[in-house]
């Protein structure tokens, strides 16, 4: 989830570069992150390959700014299927 | 429910917000302050780099913990705060600074201190500290980061605030 407002498909590639800024280039490829949803304009998934999601979690607290735009990012859940993520976003309100 | 407490330094926080990112409540600078002021009476965390005042400043009541100043490693000041049963706070927005270098810099500082403080039975926090709601961090993200300071996973779940709780 963001702090702000955000239209993941418009800024996914800043967000990634974010992302590979903090993780690394060699990390960054086998984690292979990519947005895979977006449920409301702050809540979004961010799926990766098995065993790197807490390096994408970390790399989200540091993420303070994309291209000159002050944002922050709250991890609320991980799961093995985004069916579940889905059902969890439902009961939420964002 | 959430699992902890945390601290911020700012004015408000939205409720909702801080039960959603999983936190029991998260408490404000109007409820606990962060100060360098020695003279301070109201609920704070004391803020220092000297010894001898962090070591007065854990004497008092109305102090519940201590945050030393750049995260330096001061071995006296640690086993003074087991002794006096306070909490050494780990603040977390001087670990995720913009400057990379002055960010590397704390993070090592914050491991190292870490580490001393667990070897001697020093109740550690993980608080954000946030000065806007950017800089806040979810419980999630909080024990990742514990992970990422040298916290192992038996631990990992004891660096929430607890209030009057014994880690």
């Amino acid at each position: 989830m963001s702090s702000s407002e955000i239209n993941v498909e418009v800024e996914e590639k800043g967000l990634l570069a974010e992302i590979m800024r903090y993780i690394g280039e060699l990390s960054y490829s086998e984690a292979n992150p990519r947005i895979a949803a977006q449920y409301s304009q702050r809540l979004f998934v961010i799926k990766t390959n098995r065993g790197y999601e807490n390096s994408i979690i970390l790399a989200l607290s540091f993420i303070k700014e994309i291209r000159g735009r002050k944002i922050g990012f709250f991890s609320l859940k991980s799961s093995g299927t985004i069916k579940s993520l889905l059902v969890y976003s439902k009961k939420i309100t964002v | 429910m959430g699992k902890g407490f945390d601290i911020v330094d700012m004015d408000s926080v939205d409720i909702k917000l801080a039960k959603l990112i999983g936190y029991k409540k998260v408490y404000t600078r109007n409820e606990i302050r962060v100060t360098e002021d020695q003279e301070y009476e109201g609920r704070c965390i004391f803020l220092g780099r000297e010894p001898g005042t962090l070591g007065k400043a854990l004497r008092r009541n109305n102090v519940d913990g201590i945050i030393i100043f750049d995260n330096e490693l001061i071995r006296q000041t640690v086993e003074e705060c087991r002794d006096n049963e306070k909490t050494l706070f780990i603040d977390i927005s001087s670990l995720v600074v913009p400057e990379q270098k002055q960010r590397l810099r704390n993070i090592h500082r914050a491991r190292f201190l870490i580490r001393f403080a667990l070897r001697n039975r020093t109740k550690i926090a993980l608080v954000s500290l946030a000065k806007d709601e950017t800089g806040m961090l979810s419980s999630m993200q909080m024990l990742a980061f514990a992970r990422f300071l040298g916290i192992n996973d038996k631990n990992s779940e004891k660096i929430f605030y607890n209030e009057g709780m014994m880690h």
